[in-house]
């Protein structure tokens, strides 16, 4: 009996998903981003008594409730999605982390009525400003934990840790599996979206607010603007600086316990390539744009030392040696080509902005919403490179199958059908051999693949012995292999 | 899928398009209550959908896939024969309650503010709200004739256990709320001399619910007879009539007494909405589609009871098994079984005893 799947018109199952998923994590990051500057523009607001920072804070938050509404609705298609055309996936997944997901639901119930009752109120609560504060600065809470839980369902995708749901093997079905969640990339994860979210709402809010100063609005408005602008702006590239530092480490997890996905995403093969495009260069090549555009900022800021939020140009400097040497490490890994292209896009970004300042007298509005574009650009990229790395689900009713497997399972998951009618789970991916894994894993811990292969001697056991002289870490069996193979001349 | 579009359509046509350009479409006021419309289509579509799926649920008429068979889309499943019903009743149900219990807040809002201003704003929105409300309420009874005759039809069991069985004390309960509801209503309706034509509204709401009433059969806990049954009914609904006409006009409309009363009659309305939900979810109880999908957590009793409705209150009524004619349950249920008509295997006639052996002592 072969098991049969809905087949979703024109774009398919897997791209619903995707692009649901990536609809509602472009509008859910906007969402804590929101709540984060909504609250910092609202406490500068208070304690410098300033109204226009309390103005631009409900502007803000009224545009979070409408992002929040459209968030929930997609999120609301993304589970139809799920629930229709990945049927066995999701009840198993669900069933997983059932707590997880009811706490995940409470959540949401507590976000949608505080940020309801934050915004609506905002003027009856005038007069009690510290309470209605405490209530906005409750929504960054709320969401982070909310995060918390859905990073720890995502990480478990990419890096299962422990075993597939092992625990709820052996003991039942607990609609918790603490190993699951707290895998091994499940903190990385939770580190990188949070400033992730943290720098695209900053870039974002920074971004309206040059929008609305296109616009012709009193002094004292657009002047608002631009302070708020300026402050969101800053924090937002703040969180930035920390996101090559915690990405680093993510890739480090993943290359030790989703070796796939890592190669895949450092030399561009499975889904990282569509349309013969490699989108997690693309996603980089919007970071060093963003990168440039920034620094250009702060130069020209440090020149107004009186200016709201500048820094010395030692600073800026250093940052930017800084990213010189980050994307130098990231070129040893994939290839120098990666390195100069980088370094090309950040130059081409700093120019841009320095164009686009004089072209409009010397105010930051198109490079705030340029910079929010291309923020919005590097989310939707890194959320699909994510999940593009992973080796895709080659049967709809895969994956989990080594997890419930029939006279295992409680009564209340048994399919109406016999141990001998489930269908046979789907075919293992071709494994890579072991010596090109070796090679793989072994040399770009120290140089690029390119030096392997540019390299004319015939003497490998020579090469590959002075190789652990200089420290590689390696068995006699594995240099042997090693060895036996790059003879061979195969590729690897 | 389609359920998706429509909730998408709700949020960006009711928040983005109705709400927040309130005051900017101020001008344009077609415009502005032509998007609302469009909101409200959108609302009515999400009804539209899960009123299918719910009533599918209680009357199935094409028999669930297999798992390895997913269709999608299934015309036979979605225009199920309770669906007509199901929508109506609930577009009715909701317009009716919501109107009752807002015109309610809204008197209480009027007897509460001391501005002038505000109090007339109150009174007119309470004014207009509730006897909407009343009247929409009127479809009801006649809706609901029709859907418990497709319930009947379609899913018997179920129709046994609201019509006697296990949820008749909260059907009952229901009635008795809608009843009162009418009562009270009906009365504030006629207070203080409204319009004419809102006095006949009702009054024709009234014969209707009276027309129903009379097609049904008696009720078995008053009489048996059908003479009775027509003739007490008749009684009531013209001394109902006799005394809206000639007595209620001369009740003050505005008396603080009216104010609570039209919240209560609006609270009234919720309940009976609440439990006239929880009667049709619960009827079909253990299944979770009637005849297709038992639920998980299903008793012994509970499948015992849909197979006992199912079997025998066809020709009994569950009353009239309570009266204890025969000691011994087996030996009845042995003597039944020999009545052609009445297909009963040894391991269900087993489980119709061990039922009746348990609740009818």
């Amino acid at each position: 009996m072969t098991p049969g799947h809905i087949e979703f018109p024109i774009i398919g199952a897997k791209w619903f998903i995707g692009l649901t998923a990536l609809s509602h994590i472009v509008v859910a990051s906007l969402a804590i981003g929101f709540a984060f500057i909504v609250t910092a523009a609202q406490i500068v607001g208070y304690l410098t008594r300033d109204r226009s920072c309390d103005l631009v804070a409900k502007q803000v938050q009224l545009l979070h409730v409408c992002v929040y509404n459209i968030g929930t609705i997609v999120a609301v298609g993304f589970i139809f999605g799920l629930s229709g055309l990945f049927p066995q996936f999701w009840s198993q997944l669900f069933v997983h982390q059932f707590w997880t997901l009811m706490l995940e639901e409470l959540l949401f119930f507590m976000l949608a009525t505080t940020l309801s009752l934050h915004y609506f109120f905002w003027d009856r609560l005038w007069g009690h400003k510290k309470m209605h504060i405490f209530l906005g600065a409750l929504l960054t809470p709320f969401f982070l934990l909310q995060f918390y839980l859905i990073n720890g369902i995502g990480s478990f995708m990419l890096t299962p840790g422990f075993a597939e749901g092992q625990a709820s093997l052996s003991q039942g079905i607990l609609g918790w599996d603490k190993q699951a969640f707290y895998n091994p990339s499940f903190l990385m994860l939770t580190l990188h979206r949070a400033f992730v979210n943290f720098s695209y709402g900053g870039f974002m809010v920074a971004g309206l607010c040059g929008w609305q100063l296109f616009k012709k609005h009193p002094e004292n408005v657009a002047g608002a603007y631009e302070k708020a602008g300026r402050l969101s702006f800053t924090l937002g590239f703040m969180a930035f600086l920390t996101l090559p530092v915690i990405g680093y480490f993510y890739a480090h997890v993943i290359k030790y316990e989703a070796n796939e996905a890592f190669v895949n995403l450092m030399w561009g093969r499975g889904d990282i390539i569509a349309g013969g495009i490699d989108w997690w260069w693309v996603k980089h090549l919007a970071v060093a744009a963003i990168f440039g555009m920034t620094m250009n900022y702060f130069w020209r800021q440090r020149k107004e030392p009186q200016a709201l939020l500048s820094v010395p140009g030692i600073m800026v400097a250093s940052i930017s040696l800084f990213y010189l040497m980050f994307y130098l490490a990231m070129g040893m890994i994939m290839t120098y080509a990666f390195f100069w292209w980088m370094v090309f896009t950040a130059i081409g970004g700093a120019l841009l902005a320095r164009h686009r300042r004089h072209y409009h007298g010397g105010s930051p509005r198109a490079l705030f919403t340029t910079v929010a574009i291309f923020s919005l650009l590097t989310v939707v990229l890194g959320g699909y490179a994510r999940e593009a790395a992973r080796p895709r689900f080659v049967d709809r009713i895969s994956h989990y199958d080594s997890i419930y497997v029939p006279h295992e399972r409680q009564p209340y998951l048994m399919l109406p059908i016999g141990p001998d009618e489930i269908p046979a789970p789907p075919a293992e991916p071709v494994k890579t051999p072991e010596p090109v894994r070796l090679i793989r894993q072994k040399c770009i811990s120290y140089h690029t693949l390119e030096r392997v292969k540019n390299y004319r001697a015939a003497d490998w056991p020579l090469i590959v012995r002075q190789m652990r002289a200089y420290g590689l870490r390696l068995s006699t069996l594995e240099e042997t292999m090693i060895v036996d193979y790059l003879e061979s001349g195969e590729p690897y | 899928m389609a359920q998706f579009g429509f909730f998408l359509g709700e949020v960006i046509f009711l928040f983005f398009f109705y709400y927040l350009t309130w005051d900017k479409l101020r001008d344009r006021k077609r415009l502005h209550i032509f998007l609302g419309c469009v909101a409200a289509m959108f609302t009515l579509s999400v009804q539209f959908v899960w009123d299918a799926l719910g009533s599918y649920m209680l009357t199935p008429s094409a028999a669930l896939p297999m798992i390895n068979q997913p269709v999608a889309w299934s015309t036979a499943a979605f225009f199920n024969p309770g669906f007509p019903f199901l929508f109506l009743h609930r577009f009715f149900g909701n317009l009716s309650y919501v109107m009752l219990l807002a015109g309610g807040i809204f008197a209480v809002c009027a007897l509460r503010t001391k501005e002038a201003e505000q109090k007339e704003y109150w009174s007119f929105a309470s004014r207009v709200t509730f006897p909407l409300g009343f009247l929409a309420f009127f479809a009801m009874p006649l809706i609901g004739w029709g859907y418990a005759s497709v319930i009947q039809q379609h899913a018997p069991v179920a129709f046994h256990a609201i019509m006697g069985g296990h949820v008749s004390l909260h059907f009952t309960v229901k009635m008795v709320l809608a009843g009162t509801m009418v009562l009270l209503g009906s009365a504030w309706l006629f207070a203080g001399r409204k319009h004419l034509w809102l006095r006949l509204a009702v009054t024709a709401g009234l014969i209707l619910t009276l027309l129903v009433f009379l097609a049904h059969p008696p009720l078995r806990a008053l009489t048996e007879s059908p003479t009775v049954w027509f003739a007490g009914l008749a009684a009531i609904f013209t001394a109902l009539l006799l005394s809206l006409w000639l007595f209620a006009p001369r009740l003050k409309e505005r008396h603080e007494f009216w104010q609570w009363t039209k919240l209560a009659i609006g609270l009234l309305a919720f309940s009976a909405f609440l439990i006239g939900g929880f009667v049709r979810e619960r009827s079909r109880s253990p299944y979770t589609v009637y005849g297709e999908i038992v639920k998980p957590e299903v008793e012994e009793r509970e499948a015992d009871r849909f197979l006992f409705y199912g079997k025998c209150l066809g020709c009994h009524a569950p009353g009239e098994l309570k009266k204890p004619r025969a000691a011994d349950w087996r030996e009845r249920v042995a003597i039944e079984r020999q009545r052609p008509e009445l297909d009963l295997t040894d391991e269900q006639a087993t489980r119709v005893v061990r039922y009746l052996e348990d609740d009818y002592r």
